[in-house]
């Protein structure tokens, strides 16, 4: 795989991931779309899938780095991920939902292909 | 209880000193107890010492009582330090 | 007896959190001033490679080439029999790709490092013009871990990272709504601002600062926690010989005896381990105890992807009469778990296992660490210009205006030393006696002139002027280097030389935040004035001010 994916790949899933997890709670979701507010099934569905993104940025850190260090780098990943969406968010809270769509329409394919 | 002058200086000195020779208390007991080789357990119950350093300082702040915390730490402290060198010499 | 108990019985709910948050509040500010220090250099020392290669813009003045490493350590050894014969310690670092000179570390008569250069070709020292001496990167990992002040500097840090962990624990513990609050920022609100923003990196970067400050006490395990091997191990290096199953330490006997020549026992300890060696060490040289040790070179390509590498290859003489007495091949672990727990923490602390990824993961968690002080120890100040708390009796103004002065001096003033160091690495003529201690004492100097600076300012003013300095400093690095070396940004870019160009476009970036930063107070402390002037003198004194009249 592409150097440069093998570093991006994590990175984005832990966004993407953080992402569903912040708009499963109703202060963020609002921050996104002030005027929905969305029913609990599909906040638990939110919260599952970002929970399953998380988890899924484990396999790239394991096929890349291998198991040990792979779980490290997937540790300080979920850091990462999470700190630049707290950026995001607080600044342009559209761009960052619309980023976090993008980054697991261009991921999952890519990582299901690779 | 208000947490100033020369209450507030010896509970902190309690969290750091008396804390300390807790730690250390209890690294040299561990360090004849714990079950592996010798050189082993030393290293293990180093390892460990700063954990519990943590929780003694933490400790000492939550009892606030100035002399339940210096007793509370010295005590064991010895009792640990004496266990473990006489384990030490006899394991 | 349990009048203690009775009254925490009595006491309301909160005061367990009441007592950590005044802990976390008082502890974390205290040891948060140098902390910051510690995590903003440590960030920088993780680079320290790249560092170095920036700070020695010059070509080497030597090639590297395929010497015949018999022949270097021949040339090392005698240099140091002539100057030291006697010694605690010597060491021949073999020429490497980024330093391409024989090194000689040892220690004199008074017991003081002295360290020193041979060409390879020649065996005679390098002249001090031969080129730009300089710490490098290692400066900043040095301040990490030491702050250039041998064993109690070692000792400073460990107290630091102790109150550290207590801090993390106590502020986990007040933090009541961890995971409501997880994405939370909410800027341009004032205290709540300030207190999001602390919230929000430690919460997101706390199992990277446990693992950071824990890995970080671990390394120096033997140092600051030596009350076990002390008693079970009382005999001088016992502990380690059986923990490792090495040879013994053997004491000085002070009878005089020759080393035996070193290049014999390289080229054997080559022979034994497979590769080439890095470094040949002699514990107490002249004396009849000696002992050698010849160190084979760390391959980062082996090393990556394990948090347990094990050795680079270690062989060990009896320096006098030439005894073999110990083999490491390359790779081999020794000890059991607890050690191999040990080594993983090295291993995790000092970020080399998994390249670039690990090491900008790192330096932006480091970050985040540094920004958890800074935040941390702002905020204390921010809430109390509203509306002073009264800590300290009448002495609370001079108390608040005191930590406001560290505040600035050792937060933007860290920062804006640590470029300065950049600047004085261009500034300082090349071949000057010292040239590297030079830059290190300027180091410290600009660090001083921002806390006196601190000091006669009002804080608002002092934060602003500080900040904008250092982000001019900053951005203007590429001019300055350019001027003094032809090179920069462009030119690095140019030749694809990664390391240089990272270091000035990180600088370049850093310099823009710092920038951001001073127009946003700037900005805000222009919105305040109107409000304010009449009645308050300038922004930051107000919580002193009202304290006082009050």
């Amino acid at each position: 795989m592409n150097a440069w994916l093998i570093v991006l790949l994590p990175l984005l899933l832990c966004y993407a991931g953080m992402t569903g997890l912040s708009l499963a709670m109703p202060r963020h979701q609002r921050q996104v779309w002030p005027a929905v507010a969305l029913a609990p099934p599909y906040r638990n569905g939110l919260r599952a899938l970002g929970t399953g993104l998380l988890a899924l940025a484990l396999l790239p850190c394991i096929r890349a780095w291998g198991p040990s260090v792979g779980v490290v780098l997937w540790l300080g990943y979920l850091s990462a991920g999470a700190g630049g969406l707290v950026l995001l968010l607080s600044w342009r809270p559209r761009s960052a939902a619309l980023l976090a769509g993008v980054a697991v329409a261009v991921t999952v394919p890519v990582l299901l292909t690779s | 209880m208000g947490l100033y002058g020369w209450r507030l200086f010896w509970l902190v000195a309690a969290a750091i000193f008396g804390g300390y020779a807790l730690a250390s208390g209890a690294t040299v007991f561990l360090g004849a107890v714990l079950p592996m080789v010798r050189a082993e357990a030393v290293l293990a119950a180093t390892l460990l010492s700063f954990a519990i350093y943590t929780a003694a300082a933490i400790w000492v702040f939550a009892a606030r009582d100035l002399k339940r915390a210096w007793l509370g730490l010295l005590l064991p402290a010895m009792a640990l330090a004496l266990a473990g060198w006489l384990l030490g010499g006899v394991l | 007896m349990n009048s203690g108990t009775a009254i925490a019985r009595e006491e309301p709910a909160g005061a367990f959190r009441q007592i950590m948050a005044w802990l976390h509040t008082w502890g974390g500010l205290l040891a948060g001033w140098l902390l910051f220090a510690i995590f903003f250099t440590g960030s920088l020392g993780v680079f320290d490679d790249a560092i170095t290669r920036w700070m020695k813009p010059e070509a080497p003045a030597v090639e590297l080439r395929d010497w015949d490493r018999a022949s270097l350590v021949r040339m090392g050894q005698s240099y140091l029999e002539e100057t030291v014969p006697r010694s605690h310690f010597w060491s021949i670092g073999l020429p490497t790709k980024d330093i391409p000179v024989i090194r000689l570390f040892y220690e004199d008569e008074q017991e003081q490092f002295q360290s020193e250069r041979l060409n390879p070709a020649t065996g005679e020292p390098m002249p001090n013009d031969a080129e730009r001496e300089t710490e490098g990167g290692h400066h900043f990992v040095h301040m990490h871990y030491e702050f250039h002040a041998g064993t109690a500097g070692v000792w400073l840090v460990g107290v630091f990272t102790m109150a550290m962990l207590v801090a993390l624990v106590s502020g986990v513990i007040i933090h009541k709504r961890i995971f409501k609050d997880f994405f939370s920022f909410r800027p341009g609100k004032g205290q709540r601002s300030w207190l999001d923003a602390h919230n929000a990196v430690s919460v997101l970067s706390l199992p990277f600062l446990f693992m950071i400050a824990y890995t970080g006490l671990a390394t120096f395990y033997s140092l600051y926690m030596p009350a076990a091997i002390e008693v079970h191990y009382p005999e001088e290096g016992s502990f380690f010989a059986e923990l490792l199953d090495q040879p013994r330490h053997r004491p000085e006997t002070d009878v005089d005896a020759a080393v035996v020549p070193l290049d014999g026992l390289l080229l054997r300890a080559e022979a034994e381990m497979g590769r080439a060696a890095s470094f040949v060490v002699v514990e107490h040289p002249g004396d009849s105890s000696a002992a050698a040790r010849v160190f084979g070179v760390f391959d980062e390509a082996e090393a990556r992807g394990k948090l347990l590498p094990g050795t680079s290859g270690r062989v060990e003489f009896d320096a006098v009469n030439g005894e073999l007495w110990d083999v490491q091949v390359p790779g081999e672990i020794r000890g059991g778990a607890a050690t191999a727990t040990q080594a993983v923490m090295r291993t995790l602390h000092f970020a080399g296992f998994g390249g670039y990824t690990v090491r900008w993961l790192y330096f932006l968690l480091g970050m985040a660490g540094a920004a958890m002080m800074a935040t941390g120890a702002i905020l204390v100040m921010v809430k109390r210009r509203q509306k002073s708390l009264r800590e300290f009796g009448i002495h609370t103004p001079r108390v608040y205006r005191l930590v406001e002065v560290l505040n600035v001096g050792s937060i933007a003033g860290l920062a804006l030393s640590c470029i300065a160091m950049l600047w004085l690495n261009r500034l300082i003529p090349i071949g000057i006696e010292d040239r590297a201690a030079w830059e290190i004492r300027g180091f410290f100097l600009v660090w001083a002139l921002t806390l006196l600076h601190a000091a006669l300012r009002p804080a608002g003013r002092a934060w602003v002027e500080q900040l904008l300095v250092c982000a001019a400093l900053c951005l203007t690095l590429p001019v300055l280097n350019a001027l003094t070396t032809g090179s920069h940004v462009l030119v690095y870019w140019a030749q694809g030389d990664g390391p240089r160009l990272g270091v000035e476009l990180t600088v370049i970036v850093f310099g823009l935040l710092c920038g951001l930063g001073a127009y946003g107070l700037l900005r805000r402390q222009r919105q305040a004035r109107p409000l304010l002037n009449a009645a308050r003198p300038p922004l930051l004194q107000r919580g002193a001010e009202s304290e006082a009249r009050g």
